[in-house]
């Protein structure tokens, strides 16, 4: 009898072990069985809305935002790029009210921390390199004031022809680490910003108006503000980007994590 | 009589994944769904083909190898679908309508004289009793 307690517990702590070497090893694995899994039960639910089932409608629901909660395993232009995509969707799902009162709360503030999360794994296989400071970078100060001012004319998003070619001058011109962290800057300024006007007793979704998405900016974020954007400046370097010389080949590979060994 | 198949090109990303089993509803209604799962791949078989239908998502990504930084390109493609003779365009989507509702106005007002049938659909209802059957309906004449 204990001996087949001890062959069972054995054989559970060796099989929980393989699943964490998969998870971490070979995590594409373990997504693809996800997306398996997720597949099915989106056919399940197709088959009991057929039979006219009640729940399936919610169903689907959940399992739409589910498909869309990807973790990050990988870091090249498609794969980051078709995630942003994906939080985009997901962004659009959570903002909706909840079918009804006791359905579970949706928070659509986890977009941000899903893209925090690529951006913190794309900035871990950054490679400082000189050859991408061909131009000088735009401080957090300008970035937002630019927001600012499109949100007063009303203009929201360009063409797409437009938006193509500046997503094509992206591609041509390789952003620098230091413009990277002017962008990042700027988002958190302004989350910084909010987090001292919109109280500390807010719920996940309190502030979300009837029709759906985020309350308009407050009207005077000012009061309280711990930190200004006046007199901030991006780093001192001589030519305003990646500052370092280029990791050594391999370099990568240095550490466990894949971080690369050298860091502006 | 048997009713005329009608061919339909359904492009989402989420065409051969999560939506693959709408593909089977909608053959219960007479209609062949062609596939596309980016805006570059819709284009090229709208050219091709003729299609008297277009089911698209207005969160489309740009090709195969890029997604673009553009978030509605469903929109691009429905315009392109209308010059190219498409009758019946039907978006199923996440994107509500206030969010893109003056696009959608415009698109329906250049097409009037052409007598493009546009039609929305949210995303998040369609396993919503009658949902899938009105989508279907909305891609015939």
């Amino acid at each position: 009898m204990w001996l087949y307690l001890v062959i069972i517990l054995v054989a559970f702590c060796v099989a929980v072990l393989i699943l964490l070497i998969v998870r971490f090893v070979q995590p594409k694995l373990i997504y693809a069985i996800r997306q398996a899994v997720v597949n099915i039960m989106t056919n399940r639910a197709f088959l009991d809305a057929d039979e006219e089932s009640e729940e399936a409608g919610e169903a689907f629901r959940e399992l739409l935002a589910h498909d869309r909660r990807i973790e990050a395993y990988d870091y090249d232009e498609k794969y980051v790029t078709v995630r942003v995509h994906k939080i985009r969707q997901l962004y659009r799902i959570l903002i909706r009210k909840p079918p009804h009162p006791s359905a579970k709360a949706r928070k659509p503030q986890e977009c941000i921390v899903e893209l925090a999360d690529l951006v913190g794994n794309l900035g871990w296989h950054v490679t400082p390199d000189k050859k991408f400071n061909y131009h000088s970078t735009v401080e957090a100060s300008a970035i937002l004031a630019f927001i600012r001012d499109q949100i007063e004319k009303g203009v929201h998003r360009l063409g797409t022809r437009e938006a193509d070619e500046v997503d094509d001058w992206f591609v041509s011109h390789p952003i620098s680490i230091e413009q990277a962290i002017e962008i990042l800057n700027a988002a958190v300024f302004a989350l910084a910003y909010r987090q001292s006007v919109q109280g500390a007793s807010a719920g996940p979704c309190d502030d979300r108006p009837a029709g759906g998405g985020d309350a308009p900016a407050a009207e005077s974020p000012v009061a309280g503000r711990p930190l200004g954007l006046a007199g901030y400046r991006p780093h001192d370097t001589a030519e305003g980007g990646d500052a370092a010389e280029p990791a050594p080949a391999g370099a990568a590979e240095s550490d466990p994590g894949g971080r690369p060994a050298a860091e502006d | 009589m048997s009713e005329q198949v009608i061919e339909v090109l359904w492009a989402d990303d989420d065409s051969r994944s999560l939506l693959a089993p709408l593909k089977r509803r909608l053959a219960r209604h007479n209609l062949d769904v062609v596939r596309a799962t980016n805006y570059a791949q819709a284009l090229a078989l709208l050219k091709e083909r003729n299609f008297p239908a277009l089911l698209v998502d207005i969160i489309l990504p740009r090709a195969d190898d890029r997604v673009g930084l553009s978030a509605y390109r469903g929109l691009d493609l429905a315009r392109d679908a209308a010059e190219l003779g498409v009758l019946y365009i039907t978006f199923l989507t996440v994107v509500q309508p206030s969010e893109v509702d003056t696009e959608f106005e415009r698109l329906k007002a250049d097409y009037k004289k052409k007598k493009v049938k546009f039609s929305y659909f949210d995303k998040t209802q369609l396993l919503e009793p009658g949902t899938r059957d009105r989508i279907a309906r909305s891609l015939k004449p």
